[in-house]
C-alpha cells in the first residue's frame, strides 16, 4: 500500500470510530436523558431495530445472530434506562463511555477470541478455510496438554522455558534492585559533577530500545564485537554469544541488566530524597552507626517506593519479548535464551501453529494471575505488618 | 556541605564507581557512533579507539540518500501522532468520570483497567491478528494504532485520575454555583489546570508508540509502511553488508529521542510515580 492510500484509509478508519462512538453517546443520550418522553419506547424500538438490522449486515456468517443479540441488548438496556436507572450517573456514564468501549473491544472481544481458539485446531493448514468461513471445530483439551508435553519451539519443552523465565526474572531482577539501590545511595550524597553522573547514568533508559539491544547483539559479534576484543585483552578467547547456549542467555541477561538500571536508581533516587535528613541528623546525635541508619531508617523509609517497583520490575521482565527476540532475532533463529512470552511469539508468528499458542498464551495469562494475587497477598501482609 | 563537596580525599571511591558506572553505561552507546563514522571498507575493523582515524560522515549520506529513512520517520510519525491524540482526548474524560464521580461499577472498570496493563501484548496479539485480519485492517496505519491504544489508553486514564484527584473539588463548586454545567467545568477548569499531566500521559503515549517493534512486525508487511524499528532491524539484519548504515541511522533517530527524554524526564517520572503509587 502506498502511504498517501495509507494515510487516506486512516483518515477513513478515524471518521468511522468517531460515528461509532457519536451514536453510542447518542444512544446513550436517548437512554439517560429521554428515558421519560412519551416516545422512548417507540424510539427504542426503531433503534433495536436498525442496529441489529447493521449488525446482521456486517456480522458476517453469523449475521442474523449478531443483529439478534445487538437488537435484544439494546432493548435491555432500554428497559434498565426507564425503570432502574432512571437519569441517574448520566455524565459519568457518558464521559467515560468513549475509552471504555474502545477497550473493551479491543481486549475483552479478542481475550474470548483466544479462549475458544485454544479448544479448536487452528494452524498453517486449517487457516485458509477457516478465514473462508469455516467452522472451528472442537478439540477439547487437546492443545493444553500438547502445551505441556511437546515443545513450543524446536527442542525446548514448556518447562525448560518455564524454569528459564523464572531464572531470568530473578537474575534481571537482583540486578537490577542492588546496583539501582547502590547506584542512587552513591548519587543521594553531596557530590561534585552529580548532573553529569547522573545524565550518563540515566543514557541507556533514555535511547530507544530498538537501537540499543540492536547495537548490542553487534557488539556480541565473536569476532568483531567489542565485547570479545576486550575479553581478549585480559586472556579469554573464543566466546560464540551469538550460539552458545548458556553464552546467548548471559548476553541477554547483560542487556537487560544494562536497559532496566537507570529506571531503578531513579525511582529509587526519588524516594531517597524524600527523607527527611532530621532523621539522619537524630540518629547520630544517638550514636547510631551509618549502617544501623541504612538499616533502620533508609530501607523502612524506602518501602513505599521499592514494593510497587519491585511489581513492576517483575511484570516487565517476565513480559520482556523485546530484548530476546531482538537478540536471539531473526526468526526462529537461535532458542537458547527464550522464554515464555518470546516462544509464544515465535509459536504464533514463525511456527504457525495458531491454535496451539492461544492454548500457551492461556497458560501463561494464568501464571500472571497466579503471580499477580499471591504478591498482592505478600506485600499487604507484610504492610499489615509494619504499619 | 561545600566542605564535604571539594574533599575528593573523602569520596575518591564515590567518584571511581560513579565513573566506572557511567563507562559501562555510555561506552556501548559511544560505539555505535564509532561504527557510524568509519568508512565502508573497515567496518570489520577490531580497534577500540571511539573516533576513528579516517572518520567519514559517508555512512550517513547514504543513510539519508539510498535506503527509506525518511519515509520510516515520516510513517511513525504517523502512527505515533494519532495514538496518542486518541489515547489523550479518551483518556481525559475517562479518568474524569472516575476521579470526580461515584457510579455503579467504578471499582470494577479501574480494576479493569489495572488488569489490561498486566496481560502482556503478546498474549492478545494472535487474537488482535485475526480481529484485524477479518477488517482486513493488517498491514495498515489504522491497525497498528488500533493495537497500541490496548496500552497507552488505560494507562493513561490511570495517569490523569491520579491527577484529577488531587485538583480541588472546590474550584468546580463554586463555578457551578456561578452557573457553570458540570461538562463546563471539566472542559473550563479542570482541564486548563491539569495541562503538566496531560502533557506526561501525551509524552508516554509518544515514547510508547514511537519505539515499539513487535506489534508493529506483526502487523505492517509491506515496507512502504515500515516504521524505522522495523526499518533499522531490515538494516541489521544482513549484519555484514549494511552494520555502518544501521549504526549511522540509529544516531540520525536516537539523538532527538534522548534530547527529549533527557529533558522531559523529571516530569514523566514524577507522572508515573503519581498515576502508579498514589492511584
Amino acid at each position: 500500500m502506498e502511504p498517501l492510500a495509507a494515510l487516506i484509509h486512516v483518515a477513513a478508519w478515524l471518521l468511522l470510530t468517531l460515528g461509532f462512538l457519536a451514536a453510542v453517546e447518542l444512544i446513550l443520550y436517548w437512554f439517560l436523558y429521554q428515558y421519560q418522553s412519551q416516545y422512548f419506547w417507540y424510539g427504542s424500538a426503531v433503534l433495536g431495530l436498525s442496529a441489529g438490522l447493521i449488525g446482521r449486515q456486517i456480522g458476517g456468517p453469523d449475521g442474523l445472530s449478531v443483529g439478534v443479540v445487538v437488537g435484544l441488548a439494546l432493548l435491555f438496556g432500554a428497559a434498565l434506562a426507564r425503570y432502574q436507572v432512571k437519569g441517574r450517573f448520566a455524565v459519568p456514564f457518558m464521559m467515560l463511555a468513549p475509552a471504555f468501549i474502545l477497550v473493551s473491544l479491543l481486549v475483552i472481544y479478542p481475550f474470548f477470541f483466544e479462549f475458544r481458539l485454544a479448544f479448536a485446531n487452528l494452524n498453517l493448514y486449517s487457516i485458509s478455510k477457516w478465514l473462508s468461513g469455516e467452522s472451528l471445530g472442537w478439540v477439547g483439551f487437546d492443545n493444553f496438554v500438547k502445551v505441556l508435553t511437546t515443545s513450543p519451539l524446536q527442542t525446548a519443552t514448556f518447562w525448560d522455558l518455564l524454569l528459564r523465565t523464572l531464572l531470568w526474572t530473578g537474575i534481571n531482577l537482583i540486578f537490577h534492585v542492588g546496583c539501582g539501590l547502590g547506584l542512587a545511595l552513591l548519587l543521594n550524597r553531596p557530590l561534585r559533577g552529580k548532573a553529569i553522573y547522573r545524565t550518563l547514568l540515566i543514557l541507556p533508559w533514555a535511547m530507544p530500545q530498538v537501537v540499543a539491544v540492536l547495537a548490542w547483539r553487534g557488539e556480541f559479534h565473536p569476532q568483531f564485537g567489542f565485547v570479545n576484543q576486550l575479553l581478549g585483552l585480559v586472556g579469554i578467547h573464543n566466546i560464540n554469544w551469538w550460539s552458545d547456549p548458556v553464552p546467548v542467555f548471559l548476553s541477554c541477561c547483560i542487556v537487560n541488566i544494562w536497559l532496566g538500571i537507570p529506571f531503578m536508581m531513579i525511582v529509587f533516587l526519588g524516594g531517597l530524597q524524600a527523607i527527611p535528613k532530621s532523621y539522619y541528623e537524630a540518629a547520630s546525635i544517638d550514636g547510631a552507626s551509618k549502617l544501623t541508619q541504612f538499616f533502620q531508617i533508609t530501607l523502612p523509609m524506602l518501602k513505599p517506593v521499592v514494593v510497587p517497583s519491585i511489581t513492576l520490575g517483575t511484570i516487565w521482565t517476565f513480559n520482556n519479548i523485546n530484548v530476546i527476540y531482538l537478540m536471539t532475532g531473526q526468526d526462529g533463529g537461535n532458542e537458547h535464551a527464550d522464554i515464555l512470552v518470546s516462544a509464544l511469539y515465535k509459536s504464533a508468528f514463525t511456527y504457525s501453529r495458531y491454535s496451539f499458542s492461544a492454548a500457551f498464551a492461556m497458560i501463561i495469562f494464568a501464571i500472571l494471575i497466579g503471580f499477580t494475587l499471591f504478591w498482592m497477598r505478600v506485600s499487604r501482609g507484610t504492610e499489615g505488618v509494619t504499619s | 556541605m561545600t566542605e564535604d563537596k571539594s574533599s575528593w580525599r573523602k569520596t575518591w571511591w564515590v567518584h571511581l564507581l560513579l565513573v566506572g558506572g557511567a563507562m559501562a553505561s555510555a561506552f556501548p552507546l559511544l560505539r555505535i557512533v564509532t561504527v557510524s563514522l568509519r568508512p565502508g571498507d573497515r567496518l570489520f575493523s577490531t580497534e577500540l579507539a571511539l573516533i576513528p582515524a579516517d572518520a567519514t560522515l559517508a555512512n550517513y549520506v547514504e543513510v539519508f540518500t539510498k535506503t527509506g529513512f525518511f519515509s520510516w520517520l515520516g510513517n511513525s510519525l504517523i502512527i505515533t501522532v494519532l495514538t496518542s491524540l486518541i489515547g489523550v482526548c479518551l483518556a481525559s474524560t475517562a479518568a474524569y468520570a472516575l476521579s470526580r464521580y461515584r457510579f455503579p461499577g467504578k471499582s470494577q472498570v479501574l480494576v479493569f483497567l489495572m488488569a489490561t496493563q498486566m496481560i502482556p501484548v503478546v498474549v492478545l496479539l494472535l487474537p488482535l491478528y485475526f480481529m484485524l485480519k477479518k477488517l482486513s485492517l493488517i498491514d495498515t496505519f489504522a491497525g497498528v494504532v488500533a493495537a497500541y491504544s490496548v496500552t497507552t489508553l488505560p494507562f493513561c486514564v490511570w495517569l490523569l485520575k491520579g491527577y484529577f484527584d488531587t485538583v480541588p473539588r472546590s474550584l468546580e463548586e463554586a463555578a457551578q454555583v456561578d452557573g457553570l454545567t458540570e461538562v463546563g467545568s471539566f472542559w473550563r477548569i479542570v482541564l486548563p489546570l491539569s495541562t503538566p499531566s496531560l502533557a506526561i500521559a501525551m509524552l508516554y503515549s509518544i515514547t510508547q508508540a514511537w519505539n515499539e517493534y513487535i506489534v508493529a512486525r506483526v502487523i505492517l508487511q509491506s515496507s512502504e509502511l515500515y516504521t524505522w524499528p522495523l526499518g533499522l532491524f531490515e538494516l541489521q539484519g544482513d549484519f555484514s553488508a549494511r552494520w555502518g548504515l544501521f549504526a549511522a541511522a540509529s544516531v540520525a533517530v536516537s539523538i532527538p529521542v534522548v534530547v527529549v527524554f533527557l529533558y522531559s524526564s523529571r516530569w514523566l517520572l514524577s507522572g508515573l510515580t503519581l498515576g502508579g503509587v498514589k492511584g
